[in-house]
């Protein structure tokens, strides 16, 4: 296995000011990492899908030992995160979400120059390396720019350039398309599955709440939601896991519980969720045949005086697993 | 790796450290203009000072609390070590705390490098620097001003700063655990920074001092240097010399292992509680 924890905990505490600590004497306590139990594979594109908060940073924090556990165990790449963190760091790449992880008034060729010598790269070869990978990364042009001249997609390519300045064999990629144009993030994705996966064969961890992320780069994914893993296989399982073929997504202008009681007495309705959205409400009613309930759905609404603003028929998409499962959707 | 070609690499590493250092550096202009003003105002300061209160460089009234007359050569070693203890106090705690708020410090604490060499690199660029400028106020003093600041003696003056500046960084170590869990110090830092300056005989001999005062000068490291700088140069009577060697190696002593206990249980701590990158 290429990282596997057991009953791995994070706990916070947190405390508001000194006043406040004068007041209220209890902390805050914030479970980021919730007993967690996972494997994942050597060569493996593993994803970690879930809404802000949910426990995805702390989760890499922990195996990149920048956090320490307060309970349970972890190895990256056969070594455990506490005992050794020497040859962990040695094994690993991290790109974290934050735009601001390199030094701006630096050149990006400066930038990994330095970094590599950071992470122990043979003095000889350090300036081979950062060309080499200034080159598979496509930013050779780039590389005596100062990065505060860079766009954000390019220098998040920087910054996956240095994760792969010591040629670690598992990268951990945090939010790795945060932020990023839908064109860029499309190559981005591309480059981290096809490049990075699958012809350097790098083990790769990444987080993301976009569902589409996870759903076109990962082999697997696990849901996180309040520290704990709720469900983990293939994006193909985790969609047939829904048994209704298609979702009907409403918004309306408002929802009773008596209209709601009304259409979960249709033949073909399996399942309905509702999620209050400022000044309107979405509804997705899990179904067998959209079209076979299409009309009785409109009927009930219309008797019930609520408004249509839009509506969609789909299929379920990982983001209406991660609901169905959780009760919550992946913006939070 | 084996241990030896571990710490060949961390050794190369300094080089990068420096570089980079030095160049973030070079990137704000008005630094330059910083480094070539700062000694003429700080040395000319303390010439004008002088001459304010006294009328001359030296003085007899001086002499009768300081051992000396020369008091502008007395205030200016004050002065120039002053340089060094600022910077090895503050040096690595402040390196820290930029990194932090440009958002850089986990990317380098992820790495496999240790902190000691991280520490040490950004120690030499400090300790370059505050060199720099040390010698540019010895330059400035000796050119301009009735002073001979650069002669042979100075050798011995740096070997005692030397060993003074091993007791600071570990001082430092210590500030920069502090740095780690409590985030913003400047104010903290401008407060220690102040109180040593006025407990121990940097712009003036320890006899000004009130007894209580005066006591709490006998734990800072500073005080045995000064004393035993200005007994070498014959700046007056401060007493046994080798004695205050020994006492300046018991506190290198003292606080590099104090020092490095503390940032380690701060480093422990910031990564218990996830603190290490908050701002």
């Amino acid at each position: 296995m290429a990282i596997e924890t057991k009953d791995l905990t994070k706990t916070f505490y947190r405390r508001n000011g000194l006043i406040d600590r004068m007041k209220h004497r209890e902390r805050i306590e914030v479970k980021a990492v919730d007993g967690v139990d996972l494997e994942i594979r050597e060569k493996e594109l593993f994803g970690l899908l879930g809404p802000n908060g949910a426990g995805k940073t702390s989760f890499i924090k922990l195996l990149s030992t920048l956090l320490l556990p307060d309970r349970g165990t972890a190895s990256v790449n056969g070594w455990d995160i506490e005992k050794n963190s020497f040859e962990v760091r040695m094994s690993i790449g991290l790109t974290l979400s934050s735009e601001r992880q390199l030094y701006w008034k630096l050149t990006a060729r400066e930038n990994l120059e330095y970094f590599a010598s950071l992470y122990l790269v043979r003095p000889d070869e350090i300036k081979q390396r950062v060309d080499d990978i200034l080159e598979m990364l496509d930013i050779t042009a780039q590389g005596d720019m100062l990065i505060e001249n860079f766009s954000s997609g390019n220098r998040q390519k920087v910054a996956l350039s240095r994760a792969l300045l010591n040629d670690p064999p598992i990268l951990f990629l945090d939010e790795p398309t945060i932020g990023l144009d839908p064109s860029f993030s499309k190559n981005f994705r591309k480059l981290i599955k096809k490049r990075i996966n699958e012809k350097e064969k790098k083990t790769i961890l990444l987080t993301t709440h976009y569902m589409e992320e996870a759903d076109l780069l990962c082999d697997r994914i696990a849901f996180i939601n309040e520290g704990r893993i709720v469900a983990l296989d293939t994006p193909e399982n985790l969609k047939k896991s829904i048994d209704e073929k298609e979702i009907m997504t409403f918004r309306l202008s408002r929802a009773s519980k008596d209209m709601i009681k009304e259409m979960k007495g249709l033949e073909p309705i399996h399942d309905m969720e509702e999620l209050d959205q400022d000044d309107s409400v979405v509804m997705k009613i899990f179904t067998d045949s959209a079209s076979a309930c299409i009309q009785d759905v409109f009927d009930i609404l219309t008797r019930h005086g609520s408004q249509v603003i839009s509506y969609v028929a789909s299929k379920p998409t990982l983001e209406d697993v991660f609901i169905k499962i959780t009760g919550c959707g992946l913006d939070g | 790796m084996s241990s030896g070609e571990r710490l060949r690499r961390e050794l190369y590493t300094l080089r990068f450290i420096l570089g980079k250092e030095m160049k973030l550096w070079k990137r704000y202009p008005s630094r330059i203009l910083f480094i070539i003003i700062m000694p003429f105002l700080s040395i000319l300061t303390l010439y004008f000072q002088g001459m304010g209160l006294v009328g001359s460089t030296v003085s007899s009234e001086f002499e009768s609390f300081a051992g000396t007359q020369d008091y502008l050569m007395f205030i200016i070693v004050g002065s120039v070590v002053f340089i060094f203890v600022s910077t090895a106090i503050w040096g690595v705690g402040n390196s820290i705390r930029r990194e932090q708020m440009m958002g850089t410090l986990e990317s380098i604490w992820v790495t496999p490098t240790s902190k000691l060499t991280i520490f040490v690199g950004v120690a030499l660029f400090d300790g370059l620097f505050s060199s720099y400028v040390a010698f540019m106020q010895l330059l400035i003093s000796s050119v301009i001003l009735p002073v001979n600041m650069l002669d042979l003696k100075m050798f011995v003056v740096i070997g005692i700063a030397f060993l003074l500046i091993f007791s600071l960084y570990g001082l430092g170590f210590f500030f920069t655990g502090f740095v780690l869990i409590y985030k913003e110090l400047e104010d903290f830092t401008n407060m220690i920074t102040s109180a040593i300056k006025m407990i121990s005989p940097v712009s003036y001999p320890l006899s000004v001092l009130p007894t209580p005062i005066a006591f709490l000068a006998m734990f800072i490291p500073l005080t045995y240097a000064l004393q035993a700088i200005r007994e070498y140069l014959g700046l007056g009577e401060y007493g046994p010399f080798y004695q205050y060697m020994g006492l300046l190696l018991l506190f290198d002593l003292l606080f590099i292992i104090g020092g490095s206990l503390f940032f380690r249980y701060a480093e422990k701590k910031a990564k218990r509680s996830g603190i290490i990158a908050t701002h």
